[in-house]
């Protein structure tokens, strides 16, 4: 709507109006014009809508992360508590004594005095176990508990070709001591290892 | 209409309709709002002013305390547990070491049926019905703990049984999978978490760790906010301590010294094993001993015998006296003493009665290695008046009687060895053969030691190594060991001491087919609560190293008041010595050196050449 159709509406003043008056007339300011409302609530609505979203979203992820430490949590006390019980039933298995007592309950006893054939001389050195024959020239006959040659210095080094390698006759296969310190090369295949522990009775009561 | 309308206004949406010219009547409707107004200013202005002095009271004046308390409402502060370092010994076996444990509790308020819920609880806690039945009616409380360091398993049980108000929480126990294993070494940790002995307490520094602290904003639920205020201090988790101690020797020492000290009817005992190399103790067994995986009975002597308890050595202290004769250049091995028939035993200027040897003989013709190998009290009285006071006390000094060993364990005694300035004249003579001192079982086993290592003392040592909770390991440092007699002198004494268990020697008993073994057996007499020696109360004690010509192990076993059978220490603690030096030996993988022993030469001017001595 234009001033001029406004003044035109009135036909008097404008009848009435000098022709000098004319300049002083002014233009009127109209009604502001007028947004469309509907954009700027839509917007808002949307801003609205998608902050609140938004932070939905936001505790939902958090309250996500809770659960799952939750649950890590869980896991890790359930871990935690079979990792306790095992080490604990294992410390119980290791323990001296109760080894002790199982090795007991299988009918095993304590070893007795070691008994050592030196590889390299063949001498026997501890107490002879019983069973154990002991054969002239020095051959030993029976089934024997090898630990390994002493670290100290053998006998003299031109011996071993006149002493006669200790053979074990009473035991079919023959395989080379295990662990043993020999400096030689060629591990006498005389010497065998006893995969058991040899089951004579202590000799505490017998003084050789 | 007359006159000219008012030109519109600027702004003005529509002229002012007047139409009558007049204004309304509204004078006294003016006063009235004017006084009304002014009456909401004063009633706003007071309630600003209430609310002014509020405000400035809360924030200004007492805003700390508010602060304070909002802040405890809202922020929980949980301590976070650090974990105690385990105690292993050398290989790293544990011998004490934290673990998870449950607490069982009640809610008397919760707890419908006291009675079905203690029928259910008390085969499972181990607790009478009837205890856990009155706990759980206590009035006026809604926690009462009914057991402590349950097992998880129980607590599982417990837990699935849905009791009404019984509850299940997390609580960190000490286990000790050795229970009596090494116990007074180890130590006790009390359920306060305060060390009260051992290791627990000497190494509680290191074992302690620092416990961390979890801040965090909570809101009303208790749930942790997750934007909230959140501050973390870790926890610092205790390093562990790997001892020297071998678990399997130590049991093996404790079987063989309770075997022994209930066959003697003795009133205690222990063992000290020893490694000559390095000073490590391998094994430090005492009795009677105590199970840290049970209620510790209360008077139960917690402290370590081998450190803390100081007895008189008796013979086997002659080796000081043997030693300090042959680094003097006095005597020999073979050097040789007529000893006088006992009784009448020799008479000591200045001593009431006179030395007498353990056992009755006529005249005897021994070598200094005779003495030693037959234990002649008189034979080194002779030796001793010929070595004097000075040089036995610089000797006795050097081997370390009389001082802290340098172990560094708490409760350590010196022992007791008098200034040479005020020896009488009874004690220059008895203290040659080891009366009238007091040493500690581990004081002797490192006399011993230094002998087995060549003159060469090296300081006992308890500790091996930290153990970071990283895993890494920080070895403990050692002292640099100290000569204190010759290679020389050592390797004759070791001679001297070889012939001990020969069959004319008084440590027959302590051989072990194959090997090589120096050792001495000592009968003391010991001394009663009243500071005198008690008729017929022995100390009997053995000590020994194997093998004799490249040591390995040194072992010391000591029996106080045997009051079964023979009290001489080559009949009771040289079996001992036997069985745990024998276990040592097998389980440690030692071999004979395979030399031949030497035959000792004990007498003179009877047999030349040969071993035993006449019979008298």
């Amino acid at each position: 709507v234009s001033a001029a159709t406004e003044h035109a509406g009135d036909p008097v003043a404008l009848t009435r109006a000098a022709p000098a008056r004319r300049a002083a007339l002014r233009a009127l300011p109209g009604p502001r014009p007028r947004a469309a409302r509907t954009p700027f609530v839509v917007l808002l609505l949307v801003l609205t809508a998608g902050g609140l979203l938004g932070l939905l979203l936001l505790n939902t992820v958090i309250a996500q992360d809770a659960f799952r430490l939750h649950d890590l949590e869980r896991t890790q006390t359930a871990l935690d508590d079979e990792e306790t019980q095992l080490r604990q039933s294992a410390d119980a298995l290791a323990d001296p004594a109760n080894l002790a007592a199982r090795a007991a309950a299988l009918g095993l006893r304590p070893a007795g005095d070691p008994s050592f054939l030196l590889a390299g001389s063949g001498r026997l050195l501890g107490a002879i176990p019983p069973g154990v024959r002991t054969a002239p020239q020095g051959r030993r006959v029976g089934d024997l508990l090898l630990t390994g040659e002493p670290t100290a210095p053998p006998s003299p080094p031109s011996a071993p070709a006149a002493t006669p390698a200790p053979a074990v006759t009473s035991a079919p296969p023959v395989t080379p001591a295990r662990g043993t310190a020999s400096p030689r090369p060629t591990p006498r295949p005389s010497a065998r290892a006893t995969p058991r522990v040899p089951a004579h009775p202590s000799p505490a009561g017998k003084r050789p | 209409v007359s006159g000219r309308p008012e030109p519109p206004r600027i702004g003005a949406r529509r002229p002012v309709r007047n139409p009558s010219g007049r204004r309304p009547a509204a004078v006294a409707t003016l006063g009235a709002s004017r006084r009304r107004l002014r009456a909401g200013l004063v009633v706003a202005l007071a309630l600003l002013l209430v609310l002014t002095g509020r405000l400035v009271q809360l924030q200004g004046l007492d805003s700390t305390a508010y602060a304070a308390k909002a802040q405890a409402q809202r922020m929980r502060t949980t301590v976070l547990p650090a974990t105690r370092g385990a105690i292993t010994d050398r290989n790293g076996n544990a011998l004490a070491r934290d673990a998870e444990a449950r607490l069982v509790f009640g809610d008397p308020t919760l707890v419908g049926d006291a009675d079905a819920a203690a029928a259910a609880l008390a085969p499972l806690l181990g607790r009478p019905q009837e205890e856990l039945a009155a706990l759980l009616r206590r009035p006026g409380t809604a926690y009462v703990p009914l057991a402590h360091l349950v097992g998880i398993p129980t607590g599982r049980r417990i837990v699935a049984l849905r009791l009404p108000g019984i509850g299940v929480m997390r609580e960190s126990r000490r286990d000790h999978p050795g229970g009596d294993l090494a116990a007074a070494l180890v130590g006790v940790l009390g359920q306060d978490g305060v060390a009260r002995s051992g290791v627990e307490a000497w190494q509680d520094p290191v074992l302690r760790g620092r416990d961390g602290v979890l801040k965090e904003e909570i809101d009303l639920g208790g749930r942790a906010i997750p934007a909230g205020e959140h501050s973390e201090t870790p926890a610092v988790d205790g390093a562990g301590i790997r001892l020297t101690i071998d678990r399997d020797l130590q049991w093996a020492a404790q079987q063989a010294l309770q075997a022994q000290v209930t066959a003697s009817g003795a009133r205690g005992g222990q063992v000290v094993v020893l490694d000559p190399r390095t000073g490590e103790v391998l094994a430090l067994a005492s009795a009677p001993g105590f199970r840290l995986d049970a209620p510790i009975a209360a008077g139960t002597r917690l402290g370590l015998p081998a450190v803390a308890d100081s007895y008189e050595p008796g013979s086997v202290n002659k080796v000081v006296t043997a030693s300090a004769a042959l680094e003097a250049g006095l005597a020999d091995p073979l050097t040789p003493y007529t000893v006088p028939p006992s009784p009448p035993g020799l008479a000591v200027p200045g001593r009431p009665s006179p030395v007498r040897d353990a056992e009755p003989h006529g005249v005897e013709r021994l070598t200094l290695t005779g003495v030693l190998a037959q234990s002649s009290n008189i034979g080194t009285v002779l030796l001793a008046e010929q070595l004097g006071r000075e040089r036995l006390y610089a000797a006795l000094r050097a081997f370390g009687l009389g001082s802290l060993t340098g172990v560094g364990f708490p409760g350590e005694t010196p022992g007791l060895l008098p200034k040479v300035a005020a020896w009488n004249a009874s004690q220059a003579a008895t203290i040659p053969f080891g009366q009238g001192v007091a040493a500690t079982g581990l004081q002797i086993a490192s006399v011993y030691a230094a002998i087995a290592g060549g003159g060469m003392r090296a300081t006992p040592r308890l500790l091996s190594a930290t153990v970071a909770p990283d895993g890494t390991t920080t070895p403990v440092p050692s002292a640099p060991p100290r000569r204190v007699v010759s290679a020389a002198t050592a390797a004759a004494v070791t001679g001297m001491l070889e012939a001990v268990t020969t069959g004319a020697g008084t440590g027959e008993k302590a051989v072990i087919p194959g090997y090589r073994i120096a050792g001495k057996t000592g009968t003391a007499q010991a001394v009663g609560a009243n500071g005198l020696y008690e008729p017929g109360a022995f100390v009997a004690s053995f000590v020994g190293f194997a093998p004799a010509d490249a040591p390995r192990l040194v072992v010391s076993v000591v029996l106080d008041h045997p009051s079964r059978g023979s009290h001489f220490g080559g009949d009771i603690a040289a079996p001992v010595f036997r069985q745990v030096m024998g276990f040592a030996l097998r389980a440690l993988r030692i071999p004979p050196t395979g030399s031949p022993r030497p035959t000792p030469q004990l007498c003179w001017g009877s047999r030349p050449g040969g071993g035993g001595c006449p019979a008298q």
